[in-house]
């Protein structure tokens, strides 16, 4: 048999970190030998995360293609696989399958304003885009991250914020509900995108989050004049395989495994309702 | 191309030689049905049918399919998948089953190539019998998979005077033939004569005049017409449609452990099913009864030609004779036509 591409690669959980209350950020290494060639990742994908004896979930990579061998999943606890994950310790062997999905339009980027709007764990997927010291963007336009979360503890990557800013980007939070100490916006994420410094004809969104934030958000985008073309939303589905066998992702002649999971509006709008939450 | 024919007694012949050689798979009789079964030599054989209760599907997806065995605690593979090895002959396949082979090749092809479904395909000789009286619920010919040789045949029999004219479809096929030349002699010129009129017969005696040209394009236009909340109180989600399906494809995967040891298996699932497209946290893009029966209509009939360029309807009718609650399909057909 060929290399078969449902049997998953042995990693090894090397760091465990609590990033929320109900969330946790694992760097994994894939043992695989040449894992660059065969983990090598784009901002946006997702691998297929085994828990032995358990299952395997997608998981969306949240760390920077530039720093393989190792990736990162942030996992928040919600289901089976994902629960025995939060049990797992540094050292237990994971498998991984992937990547799978189209990623982030990133070549389609450069030269122009990039605004990212996350909501809640929906963060994870769009970090990896975000400038570090290591890693700037490397082109013209601004980078401007829009984060919401139901309350501040629930903010993913905080110790980060600074050295996103410090590379260029700005950092705008709110929150659901405040609490003590928090002295930021409260309000709904979309209540960030009014008064944005971008030039919006030039501008690409890119939004990750529940489906009601999409919703939400896609819908506000085009009112202020982001083209259909230039909003992207990356989409969830329950799926099996990660590679268009297993038909759970399979709605409006797409997968969302190899099509997706990120659509642009103009896609979603052409896709029947269920499919998008547009 | 060389047209064959095959006498009844030697096409037994046949199977007995094959039989003690390999791996024979055709339709058999059991209780009031037929199924496909691995048969020991000819007797049991039975080509006097019109559908079997499971399509032959089960041959190349088994229901339930071992994909790979493992170590828990270290994650080291141990085996992969539970296929044997070995050359299968499946035969008795009607059109309709032998078509949806071809729909269930462009699914399992592609970008990534699924290995399980493929090496079944591979070593497995399709031997197919062309219809001789469809049923009531029969309407393969609307969508051309039908009665007469199905495109996923690597060999076409059907039924003229006391044998078979046989037509090789495949390399594969030909291959066969040559090797067993001696139960077959070619065709002659009165045989296919009246294999032309047996196949427009059978066609001629199909019920339905359904149409399927358009359909896609007029489905995508109707997405939130009230028929389908109106259909689905019908349904009771029991999603035997999904079971009995020859191009039914989706499948669930599941996690077997015993001891150190884990299994990952996959078994066919049904889009009809309340957990099919629910997410861990509970959201769920098609929540009601009546998305999910959509779903499943528009599967079929409008997103499979989209992605994969062929209705995944190949008009066999079984989900119209075991739906208990008398959804029809053609009836879906129908309305959209």
């Amino acid at each position: 048999m060929a290399v078969n591409p449902y049997v998953p690669a042995r990693a090894i959980i090397e760091e465990i970190k609590d990033e929320t209350s109900d969330t946790k950020t694992f760097t994994i290494r894939p043992e695989v030998r040449d894992a660059k060639s065969r983990f090598a990742f784009r901002p946006g994908q997702f691998m297929q995360l085994t828990v032995f004896g358990v299952g395997e979930a997608p998981i969306s990579v949240c760390s920077s293609p530039q720093d393989v061998p190792s990736i990162q999943m942030s996992i928040r606890r919600i289901g089976t696989v994902t629960e025995a994950m939060h049990d797992a310790r540094a050292g237990d062997v994971v498998g991984l399958r992937g990547p799978y999905g189209n990623g982030w339009p990133v070549e389609k980027l450069k030269g122009r304003d990039v605004v990212l709007v996350a909501g809640g764990i929906g963060m994870a997927p769009l970090r990896p885009l975000m400038p570090t010291s290591r890693n700037g963007m490397g082109k013209s336009g601004s980078t401007t991250l829009c984060y919401g979360a139901r309350n501040p503890s629930l903010l993913m990557y905080r110790s980060e914020f600074s050295e996103w800013t410090e590379s260029g980007a700005s950092v705008r939070l709110t929150v659901d509900q405040g609490e003590a100490g928090w002295d930021g916006r409260v309000g709904v994420v979309t209540s960030l995108l009014d008064d944005l410094e971008v030039d919006k004809v030039n501008a690409t969104a890119l939004i990750c989050g529940p489906p009601v934030m999409i919703k939400f958000t896609t819908r506000k985008l085009a009112q202020l004049g982001y083209g259909q073309d230039n909003i992207y939303a990356s989409l969830e589905s329950m799926m099996r395989c990660g590679i268009g066998k297993c038909g759970h992702c399979h709605f409006g002649g797409k997968h969302v495994c190899l099509d997706g999971p990120v659509f642009s509006y103009s896609e979603m709008l052409g896709l029947p309702k269920g499919f998008a939450p547009i | 191309m060389t047209s064959f024919y095959i006498t009844e007694s030697s096409l037994k012949r046949l199977v007995d030689q094959l039989a003690k050689e390999q791996t024979v798979v055709a339709p058999v009789r059991e209780g009031s049905g037929f199924s496909f079964k691995r048969i020991a030599d000819s007797k049991g054989l039975c080509l006097d049918f019109t559908n079997s209760t499971i399509p032959p599907k089960s041959v190349m997806l088994p229901q339930l399919e071992e994909l790979f065995t493992y170590e828990i605690k270290s994650g080291k593979l141990k085996t992969e998948g539970s296929a044997g090895g070995g050359t299968v002959t499946l035969m008795g396949v009607r059109p309709c089953d032998s078509s949806a082979f071809s729909i269930l090749d462009r699914v399992m092809g592609g970008e990534y190539v699924d290995p399980y479904y493929s090496k079944n395909r591979e070593r497995t000789l399709v031997l197919g019998v062309s219809c001789t009286k469809p049923e009531s619920t029969c309407f393969c010919n609307v969508f051309g998979t039908g009665p007469v040789e199905g495109s996923g045949d690597d060999i076409s029999l059907t039924k003229v005077d006391s044998g078979y004219v046989t037509r090789p479809k495949t390399e594969r096929g030909r291959e066969f033939i040559k090797k067993h030349a001696e139960y077959f002699r070619e065709a002659t010129k009165k045989e296919l004569e009246l294999f032309e009129r047996e196949s427009d017969r059978v066609s001629k005696s199909m019920e339905t005049k359904l149409k399927s040209e358009g359909l896609p394009d007029r489905m995508s236009r109707a997405f939130d017409d009230p028929y389908w909340q109106e259909l689905s109180r019908r349904c009771i989600e029991c999603g035997v449609c999904s079971f009995v399906c020859p191009t039914c494809y989706c499948f669930d995967v599941a996690e077997e452990v015993n001891g150190n040891q884990g299994k990952r298996s996959r078994g066919w699932d049904t889009c009809q099913s309340c957990k099919f497209s629910k997410m861990a946290g509970g959201l769920d893009p098609r929540p009601t009864m009546s998305d999910r029966l959509k779903h499943r209509f528009y599967h079929k009939l409008q997103y499979m030609p989209v992605t994969f360029g062929a209705v995944s309807c190949v008009g066999c009718g079984r989900c119209v004779s075991r739906c208990p609650s008398n959804v029809d399909i053609r009836e879906v057909i129908a309305k959209w036509q």
